[in-house]
C-alpha cells in the first residue's frame, strides 16, 4: 500500500520512496525515510495530507503520498 | 569577526540577529520568511563583530534558490564562527544539519532556542550532556524573550579566538538513516517528556478540516478586510479634520507673507492635496498589517498553503504558491520575493507574473476613495470584490500558463507546519512599523514627487502658464490616452491621467485625483462627496466606478514591482511581458465590469 492509502488517525511505516531523487532526498532530510513512522493527522478528499514524524508536522502533496510505499502500523 | 546564524527555516535565527543588531527585519511563524542574506552589526564588550543572517536551510543539499545561497555562504568559509540556531521544541529534525555543520570543521557554537516553549511544555533538557554528545557548546536561549543572549555570544567569541574545531565525531560516515537513528538516541537521552502539542492539534482540527477549513479561510480575509474598512474609516476621522485645518493655515499662512499665488497653489492644491489625501489613509494601512502580522505569526499562513493545495493544483501550481499571493495582499514587492521558496524555475516565474494580480495594500486608498463616493453603504462590499476579482485573474493567468514553458511536473507539496503561537506583540508593532515606513517613504517621496510634476504638468502647457488644464500638457496626454480607456468606461482625460501617474506608486492615482479635481482633503467626507460631484457631472457613474477599480486592480504594478520583477527574472522582456499582460487582463476585465456594471448599477 502507499500512503495515500492511509485514514486520519493511522500510523504508516515506511517501506520505500519511489520519488524522483532530489524530492526523495529532502524528504529523507526531513525525516521521511525508509523504516521511519509518519502519523496522518489530516487529510483532503484530494490526497493532500498533514503528517507528523520526529515530533514535527509536514503538508505532502498527494502526488508525494502517491509514492511513499510501506504498510500500516499496528 | 564574521559570524553566521545558520539553522532550519523558522527556528528563530532573524529574531536572533534582530535582537543583536536592533534591526527589525521580518519575522513571521512560517517556514521560508527570509530569502536573502541579511548583514548586521554587534558590539560585545568593546568588540564590534558583522553578524549575518542566512536564509532557513534544512541541509548542506539544497533545495531551493535561497537555501543555495546560505549552502554557498557556509561553504566558502567567509565566517569566524557558525552559530547553529536550532529550535529545541523539535530538536531532532533539527540536528540533522548541525551534524552536517559540525562536519564542515569550523569554529562553532549550538544555540538551542525556543528554550521557554519546551519549558511551557514541561520538558527537560539535558544541554550539557547533549553538547558531550555533539562535542560543541550548547547554549539553551529564548530570543523572542532575549535570554541567554550574552552568555551564547561569548562562546561564540570563544570558539572563534581557540579556533575551536569540533572533534571527530561518531557519525562522520554515517548514511541519513544511520544519522536520524543515532539523532534520535541522543534526543533519547537528552531530553525527557516529549509531551504531545495538544493545543495546535485541537485548532488543526477546526482549521484544516476538509470542508470548514476553506470556508473558515474566506471567512478569515473577509473579515480582515471589513475590519480595515469600518474601523479604518472611522480611526481616519480626526486626521482628515487636522488636514482641513493644516491646509487652511498654511493658505492663510502663506496669504500672510504675501507668497506669490501660484507657489501658494503649488501647496495647497498640489503638495497638501496630493500627499495630505494619500496620509489620511494610513489608519486603514495600519490595520490591514495588523491583522496580517496576526496571521503570519500565529501560524496559520502554512495552513493556507494546505488548504489551497487542491486548488492551487488545478492551476499547476502547488499549495506553497499560494503563500506568496497571501502576502501580495500587502505588498507585492515581498511576495514577488517570496516565490524563491517554490522549487522550480517554472513555478517561480509563473508566480512572479499571476502576483501582481493580488490586490496589494497601495490600491486600497483607491478602493476606499471610489467605492466610497459611489457605493454607499455598499462600499466594504464593492472594495472587498476587488480581492476578490484580484484572485480570480490570477487564477485565470495561472491556469492558461500551466504550460507554458514545456513543463507540467509540478513537484508536490511539502513544507513544514510550525505549533500555533501567540503572536508578540513586539513582532506585530514591528512588522507594522516597517509598513508605515514605507508608506511614509513613499508619500514623502514618490508621491511627494508626483503631486509636484503633476501639478506642473496640469498648469504649464505649450504656451506657457495656463488656466485651463484641458490646454496643459498633462491635459493633451490625457486627451490622446482616454479614447483607448473609453471602451472601458474610463474615458475622461483626468482619468487617464490619474492611471499614468499612477503607475509610479498605486496611491498615486488617489493624489492625482485630488491635485486634478482641485479637493483638498479628498478622503473626508466632503471631499469624497466633491469628487463624486465632479465626475458624475461628466456622466461618470457606479458602473464606470467599478471598472475603474477593477483597472487600478489589474493594471501595470507600481514602479518598485516592476524593478523587483525584473531582478527576480533577470531578463527585460519578461518583465515587459509581464507589464503587457497586466495591462491588457485590466482592459478586457474593467471592460467587462463595465457593461456588466451598466445592466445592473
Amino acid at each position: 500500500m502507499t500512503l495515500i492509502d492511509c485514514r486520519v488517525g493511522d500510523v504508516f511505516t515506511i517501506s520505500q520512496i519511489r520519488l524522483e531523487e532530489a524530492l526523495r532526498h529532502r524528504l529523507q532530510i526531513l525525516g521521511i525515510l525508509p523504516g521511519g513512522r509518519l502519523q496522518v493527522l489530516h487529510k483532503k478528499r484530494c490526497g493532500t495530507m498533514v503528517v507528523r514524524t520526529m515530533g514535527v508536522r509536514y503538508a505532502l502533496g498527494a502526488g508525494a503520498a502517491r509514492k511513499i510505499v510501506g504498510e500500516r502500523a499496528l | 569577526m564574521t559570524i553566521a546564524f545558520a539553522g532550519n527555516p523558522n527556528c528563530g535565527k532573524t529574531t536572533l540577529f534582530n535582537a543583536y543588531t536592533g534591526a527589525s527585519l521580518k519575522v513571521a511563524n512560517w517556514p521560508g520568511v527570509t530569502v536573502e542574506k541579511k548583514e548586521g552589526t554587534y558590539v560585545f564588550g568593546g568588540r564590534q563583530h558583522t553578524l549575518v543572517d542566512l536564509p532557513g536551510i534544512y541541509s548542506l543539499s539544497t533545495y531551493t534558490l535561497e537555501e543555495k545561497l546560505s549552502r554557498q555562504f557556509l561553504l566558502e568559509g567567509g565566517t569566524d564562527v557558525i552559530i547553529d540556531v536550532a529550535d529545541a521544541s523539535c530538536l531532532s529534525r533539527n540536528l540533522y544539519l548541525t551534524l552536517q555543520l559540525i562536519q564542515l570543521g569550523r569554529p562553532m557554537v549550538l544555540a538551542l532556542n525556543m528554550m521557554d516553549i519546551l519549558k511551557k511544555r514541561r520538558a527537560r533538557l539535558n544541554v550539557q550532556r547533549l553538547a558531550d554528545f555533539l562535542k560543541i557548546p550548547v547554549i539553551p536561549i529564548s530570543a523572542r524573550r532575549r535570554e541567554g543572549l550574552d552568555t551564547l555570544m561569548r562562546a561564540a567569541e570563544k570558539a572563534a579566538r581557540e579556533k575551536a574545531h569540533p572533534a571527530p565525531a561518531p557519525f562522520e560516515n554515517m548514511e541519513i538513516r544511520d544519522r536520524f537513528a543515532w539523532i534520535e538516541a541522543v534526543v533519547a537521552a537528552c531530553l525527557s517528556d516529549r509531551g504531545p502539542k495538544a493545543f495546535t492539534d485541537r485548532l488543526d482540527k477546526i482549521l484544516l478540516h476538509p470542508l470548514w477549513g476553506i470556508c473558515i479561510f474566506f471567512v478569515i480575509i473577509a473579515a480582515v478586510f471589513l475590519f480595515t474598512f469600518s474601523l479604518g474609516n472611522f480611526v481616519k476621522i480626526p486626521l482628515e479634520a487636522g488636514l482641513d485645518q493644516l491646509c487652511v493655515h498654511v493658505q492663510r499662512g502663506l496669504e500672510a507673507i504675501h507668497t506669490v499665488p501660484w507657489l501658494t497653489a503649488l501647496i495647497t492644491d498640489g503638495i497638501l492635496s496630493g500627499v495630505g489625501g494619500i496620509l489620511t489613509f494610513l489608519p486603514n494601512i495600519v490595520l490591514l498589517f495588523f491583522a496580517l502580522a496576526f496571521l503570519e505569526d500565529s501560524g496559520y499562513m502554512a495552513r493556507v498553503a494546505y488548504i489551497m493545495d487542491g486548488m492551487m493544483r488545478t492551476l499547476g501550481l502547488s499549495g506553497r504558491a499560494f503563500i506568496p499571493l497571501l502576502l501580495g495582499m500587502g505588498c507585492t514587492v515581498p511576495a514577488v520575493l517570496a516565490s524563491r521558496t517554490l522549487e522550480t524555475r517554472h513555478d517561480r516565474l509563473r508566480v512572479i507574473l499571476v502576483t501582481p494580480f493580488i490586490s496589494c495594500s497601495a490600491r486600497l486608498p483607491v478602493y476606499i476613495l471610489i467605492a466610497g463616493a459611489f457605493f454607499g453603504k455598499f462600499a466594504p462590499l464593492a472594495a472587498l470584490s476587488m480581492y476578490g476579482i484580484g484572485l480570480l485573474a490570477a487564477g485565470i493567468v495561472a491556469g492558461c500558463t500551466k504550460h507554458l514553458g514545456g513543463k507540467n511536473g509540478q513537484p508536490p507539496l511539502l513544507l513544514e507546519m510550525p505549533d500555533y503561537k501567540a503572536p508578540t506583540l513586539r513582532t506585530m508593532l514591528l512588522y507594522v512599523w516597517e509598513k508605515i515606513r514605507d508608506y511614509l517613504t513613499r508619500a514623502g517621496t514618490t508621491i511627494f514627487l508626483a503631486s509636484i510634476v503633476l501639478w506642473v504638468l496640469l498648469n504649464v502647457g505649450p504656451g506657457g502658464f495656463t488656466h485651463s488644464m484641458q490646454d496643459s500638457f498633462a491635459g493633451w496626454i490625457g486627451r490622446a490616452v482616454a479614447p483607448l480607456l473609453a471602451p472601458c468606461g474610463l474615458g475622461l482625460w483626468q482619468i487617464a491621467v490619474a492611471l499614468i501617474a499612477g503607475i509610479a506608486a498605486k496611491e498615486v492615482v488617489v493624489s492625482s485625483m485630488a491635485v486634478l479635481y482641485g479637493i483638498t482633503n479628498i478622503a473626508s467626507q466632503g471631499g469624497t462627496s466633491a469628487l463624486h460631484a465632479s465626475l458624475a457631472a461628466y456622466g461618470f457613474g457606479p458602473a464606470n466606478a467599478y471598472a475603474l477599480m477593477v483597472f487600478v486592480l489589474l493594471y501595470i504594478p507600481c514602479a518598485a514591482a516592476l524593478a523587483t520583477i525584473k531582478s527576480e527574472t533577470k531578463s527585460r522582456l519578461w518583465t515587459a511581458g509581464a507589464a503587457a499582460l497586466q495591462l491588457g487582463t485590466a482592459w478586457v476585465l474593467s471592460a467587462l465590469a463595465y457593461h456588466i456594471g451598466r445592466l445592473f448599477l
